[in-house]
């Protein structure tokens, strides 16, 4: 039905093979002390993934998405500190029970929207950090949650020792090059498998409760479970970010968790452009760079004002681009396309997906 | 057989009585226009039937079944397909996509096969290509992939109609579907409401205002006021009711 020309195929897939390129590349070229930081905006691509899912296609507000990555973050490193679960398997824990708990906040979502659906998402951010605290038998409290093992040292001696995602033998990797390509398969997997739910009957219903909820339901859609399951699954998705997260740190504090970070997330999603599939990895990349490499080269003077700083390009970027990253590109991408001779008579104007506004 | 009967139906809003005691019936394949001043309670009584409303007093029932005991989003999978006065479409969707919301009722997948492609992938091609058929149907089809923002109005109030046959009605509510359209876009409508009634072997319940079309192409014209049923007959039969005449039509018609 459309013609798929080479410019068409490289605006569609060249950024995702741009950033799988380069997240194969970079292990083998950088240190292991910065790849260790860099695998943990992985994570923060999922959990703003999810929050993508729930704010920008389906337009119920959260700001308090890192509670969700909080308690798959805590549900993943009890299960290994405290019961020695496998880490695949707690992590598996960690995203059912953060969908379950997605769904319980999502209930009340269905009565109150907006900005009233915005409070309620941030009394449970505030809330999480001090039930971590408040529950320190469990927890650990403020003085932190390590997530280790057993472990029979040289001398026949039994200590606890941080856990750490190992490479199987015979692989030649270090511990952050094996984690780095382990993070970035579960991510790729978790980008396809929302890329294809938004494409899809269900992400279809999605968007249409976003746009317009009577019209939704008069053709069918039943409102109130697409609008819980998708508060569940956008949950879910935080919680295995939040798992990824503990696995690798090893040590979990609740000031880890605030408010504050919730806020980052969201910034995430906005700047990477809302109701974009890829969006989400490229606001947690900007999160990351701006959080691990701008943010320690300031100055001292500097360094109380970074949220000021960080909030001030956010207002510039959103004058400049109100679709985020995603939208500039796929601004771009018409702009492009437009000053294109047609290429054939007859033939309407192009590629269906940059022409969409919302559904990349 | 009356395919939608409608019986004493009140709905109250504090105050106000917007439908008071409503008795009417459609009858199956005919296209029955409902007309009436502002405020008649036309678009409420389309509400109700959509379920969106909830009446204080009552009873709907289509195709023999009552239909209050359907919850809002089951209205679609039982028939049921409406527009709206004022443009429900999905603005950050496609054309292609909004008539495929449509579809949403007579397809089947939810989260998991959505995710895993495969199962889900022929199906959604399927209702790919039954969309682009009723967009073909409408003169629509050129404009499938193109977003809804920014289209001409009469336009947008097609691709409305080419979503809400993507359910496979059998009832069709058209709530003013002329309004702010051209003379020659309102002739064009009139004849494909009928194509469509034929075709598709629709049941059409309209609101207009456009006494034009109505005259034209309706079997049945229900005139409401204030909440109730003031007269209703064939166009000839209503348009020369002196009751009609002094509430609606005004003395030179």
């Amino acid at each position: 039905m459309t013609d798929r020309r080479p410019l068409d195929v490289l605006f569609r897939y060249g950024p995702v093979a741009l950033m799988v390129v380069v997240g194969l590349v970079l292990p083998l070229t950088t240190s292991d002390y910065w790849l260790g930081r860099i695998l943990l905006w992985i994570p923060l691509a999922i959990a703003a993934l999810g929050l993508n899912l729930l704010t920008g296609f389906n337009g119920q507000i959260s700001v308090g998405h890192f509670a969700f990555y909080g308690v798959g973050a805590y549900t993943c490193g009890l299960l290994v500190a405290k019961w020695d679960w496998p880490m695949g398997l707690a992590v598996l824990a960690a995203v059912v029970v953060c969908f379950v708990v997605g769904v319980v906040v999502g209930l009340p979502a269905l009565r109150i929207k907006g900005l009233y659906l915005a409070l309620v998402t941030l009394a449970v951010a505030v809330l999480f950090p001090d039930l971590v605290k408040h529950f320190e038998s469990v927890t650990g409290g403020s003085s932190g949650l390590y997530i280790t093992t057993p472990e029979m040292n040289s001398r026949g001696v039994v200590v606890e020792r941080s856990i750490q995602i190992l490479a199987p033998e015979g692989i030649d990797l270090s511990t952050e090059q094996w984690t780095f390509y382990l993070y970035l398969a579960v991510a790729i997997v978790a980008f396809i498998v929302v890329r294809n739910i938004v494409h899809s009957r269900v992400g279809r219903s999605m968007i249409a409760i976003r746009d317009n909820e009577v019209a939704a339901e008069v053709n069918g859609v039943n409102v109130a479970a697409v609008k819980v399951f998708t508060f569940g699954l956008s949950s879910a998705l935080a919680g295995l970010g939040g798992a990824m997260f503990a696995l690798w740190e090893a040590q979990l504090f609740p000031q880890s968790f605030t408010l504050g970070f919730s806020l980052v997330l969201l910034v995430a999603v906005v700047v990477g452009g809302p109701a974009s599939v890829l969006g989400p990895a490229l606001g947690a990349i900007f999160v990351g760079v701006f959080e691990d490499m701008i943010k320690p080269e300031l100055p001292d003077e500097l360094s109380a004002v970074t949220p000021l700083i960080l909030g001030l390009s956010l207002v510039g970027l959103m004058l400049v681009a109100p679709g985020g990253i995603a939208g500039m590109a796929r601004q771009l991408a018409a702009r492009v396309q437009r000053s294109r001779p047609p290429a054939g008579p007859a033939k309407p104007s192009g590629d269906p997906i940059s022409t969409q506004p919302s559904t990349t | 057989m009356a395919l939608l009967e409608v019986g004493d139906i009140e709905v109250r809003f504090g105050g106000v009585v917007a439908l008071a005691g409503l008795d009417m019936a459609v009858q199956s394949h005919q296209i029955c226009a409902l007309i009436g001043p502002n405020g008649a309670g036309k678009t409420t009584l389309f509400n109700v039937v959509s379920r969106l409303y909830e009446p204080t007093r009552g009873r709907v029932h289509f195709d023999g079944a009552d239909l209050l005991a359907v919850r809002p989003h089951g209205i679609a999978s039982r028939g049921i397909a409406r527009t709206f006065q004022n443009l429900a479409l999905v603005q950050g969707l496609s054309v292609l996509d909004n008539v495929k919301v449509g579809a949403h009722c007579r397809t089947r997948g939810g989260f998991w096969s959505a995710s895993l492609v495969v199962p889900s992938l022929r199906s959604e091609r399927a209702v790919s290509a039954r969309a682009m058929e009723v967009l073909e149907r409408l003169s629509l089809a050129h404009l499938a992939h193109r977003p809804c923002a920014g289209l001409p109005y009469g336009t947008l109030k097609r691709i409305e109609i080419a979503r809400a046959l993507m359910s496979q009605p059998r009832l069709l509510m058209l709530d003013e579907p002329a309004s702010g359209l051209t003379h020659g876009e309102v002739d064009e409508l009139g004849g494909l409401i009928r194509r469509l009634r034929d075709d598709l072997d629709l049941t059409v319940l309209l609101v207009e205002h456009h006494m034009g079309m109505v005259m034209k192409i309706s079997d049945q014209v229900v005139v409401m006021e204030f909440g109730q049923k003031i007269a209703e007959g064939t166009p000839d039969a209503v348009r020369n009711d002196p009751q009609v005449i002094a509430a609606y039509l005004g003395a030179s018609a």
